[in-house]
């Protein structure tokens, strides 16, 4: 460290500060600073410039700025150069613009610049800090495609309700009783299924936010197992049996440990066969606990990806995905300590989780 | 005699909301709800224009049309495509392959109502 924030010191010499201070704080800022003389060459970089753009000091200094910008935008930069000389103030680089930066690679990527002027004895020299802004779009786009995906699950609720509003408003009286019926049926179901999806997404921030707070008690699982067939009964035509010894508990978070049963159950009854099971059993210790249907199973390219958040094939108009429900489950799962993995039944979908027992 | 629509989607509820709205207006209503129930139902009884879901369990809507464009069914019996969004891609996709109208969801059934009339009037 001693050396290379001499270096940067040797080079405030040069620009006349009183150095060994202000070239220490440069030397170690969390952002690549370049300072430029006024003819746009290098007249001091510090040690996260090599690291960030991959060439060494003394490949840099006295070399032209622009050596650090990809090629295409060069000849530009070199004009707004000189115009910023002429009205120099502190400022945020290129506002509103995608920024890029070059690697000593070939490699680009995307940064933040702020600009300085730096007045010295020998001339206003210019200071840009340069921040590298990979993982910054990096989440921005992960971001943007969850929200999108998100918006794409609440479509399908969404254009249940809207339709059948539309139709009860305007045509109550040619529908029969019949009619009627299933279409509030149908009504509660859908906003039932798009206030299920807000509140998974809501807790699913809030656990990767950390403010989820656990109350931690020991449940019973075949209790557990029926309040989450009552709270989400199976649609018509579907069954549900559940098969769980007396006396298997865990030590989880009650309220959570249901609704991880019942994403399950929602699951099975949206992709899974008319035959649904919760299974449970002691093993060694552990509570082993699945939800099994007779579907088609998962298609094996799904799999991999199954309990990622919007786990779904590449193209998503032709793939049903789990949304976030299973994604959900798996990070519940994981804060009560235990696991849940999927297997192919024999046939269809099986979910299993494994907790450690509560012994009494 | 009233014209017979062909609606495919993989959601009960929407395919029930679709169909409520178009039996309502006078149609004959077939039900689907995968892409190889459907192309059953076109094979026993051929209807008059089919409302169809991209997204499918099975085969997609897309392979839907490319089987019906296989065996002389469509471009000849109308479609309208139903799909989550209408990127410029889809849409490009669509109009290429001569589907007559295509929306998203969620839509208006009134609209999807109004497109059938122009198609195949009751």
């Amino acid at each position: 460290v001693g050396d290379t924030a001499g270096a940067a010191g040797k080079g405030m010499q040069r620009l006349g500060h009183d150095s060994a201070p202000f070239g220490a704080f440069v030397e170690a800022a969390p952002d690549a600073v370049v300072i430029i003389d006024p003819e746009g060459r290098i007249a001091l970089v510090n040690a996260q410039t090599e690291r960030m753009f991959g060439f060494s000091r003394e490949e840099l200094l006295g070399q032209p700025v622009e050596r650090l910008l990809p090629e295409r935008f060069r000849g530009a930069h070199a004009g707004h150069r000189a115009n910023y000389g002429s009205d120099a103030r502190t400022r945020p680089m290129g506002a509103g613009l995608a920024l890029y930066g070059l690697r000593k690679s070939g490699q680009e990527f995307p940064v933040d610049i702020s600009l300085s002027p730096l007045p010295t004895e020998g001339g206003v020299l210019f200071t840009a800090a340069v921040r590298d802004i990979t993982e910054r779009k990096r989440l921005e786009a992960a971001r943007d495609e969850f929200i999108a995906n998100a918006a794409h699950e609440l479509r399908t609720p969404l254009a249940t309700l809207a339709g059948l509003g539309e139709i009860l408003a305007e045509r109550l009286h040619e529908m029969s009783p019949e009619q009627v019926t299933r279409a509030l049926e149908a009504l509660r179901r859908q906003g039932e299924r798009a206030n299920a999806l807000v509140a998974n997404l809501l807790d699913l921030s809030q656990l990767d936010g950390g403010r989820v707070r656990f109350t931690f008690e020991a449940v019973d699982v075949a209790a557990a197992a029926q309040r989450a067939v009552d709270a989400a009964p199976p649609p018509g035509g579907s069954t549900v049996k559940v098969d769980i010894p007396e006396g298997l508990r865990v030590r989880v978070d009650g309220v959570r440990f249901e609704q991880v049963l019942t994403n399950l159950l929602t699951n099975a009854y949206r992709y899974g066969g008319p035959e649904i099971r919760i299974e449970g059993s002691a093993d060694d210790g552990f509570v082993r606990l699945s939800v099994v249907d007779n579907g088609s199973g998962v298609p094996a390219p799904f799999v991999p990806r199954l309990f990622d958040v919007f786990a779904r094939g590449s193209n998503a108009e032709s793939h049903g995905g789990s949304g976030i429900g299973l994604a959900l489950c798996r990070r519940l799962v994981e804060a009560f300590g235990g696991q849940i993995a999927y297997q192919n039944g024999e046939p269809g979908a099986r979910f299993t989780m494994v907790l450690r027992a509560v012994t009494a | 005699v009233s014209p017979t629509v062909l609606v495919v989607d993989d959601e009960a509820d929407l395919l029930f909301t679709v169909g409520l709205g178009l039996e309502l207006d006078g149609y004959r209503i077939l039900k689907a709800s995968s892409g190889e129930e459907a192309l059953e139902v076109v094979a026993a009884e051929p209807p008059d224009a089919i409302v169809l879901d991209l997204r499918l369990p099975g085969i997609d809507g897309w392979e839907v049309l490319r089987r019906l464009a296989d065996t002389g069914v469509f471009p000849g019996t109308p479609v309208v495509l139903l799909s989550a969004q209408v990127d410029t891609a889809t849409a490009a996709r669509a109009v290429d392959l001569g589907v007559h109208a295509h929306l998203a969801k969620p839509f208006s059934t009134s609209e999807l109502s109004g497109i059938l009339q122009r198609l195949v009037p009751v």
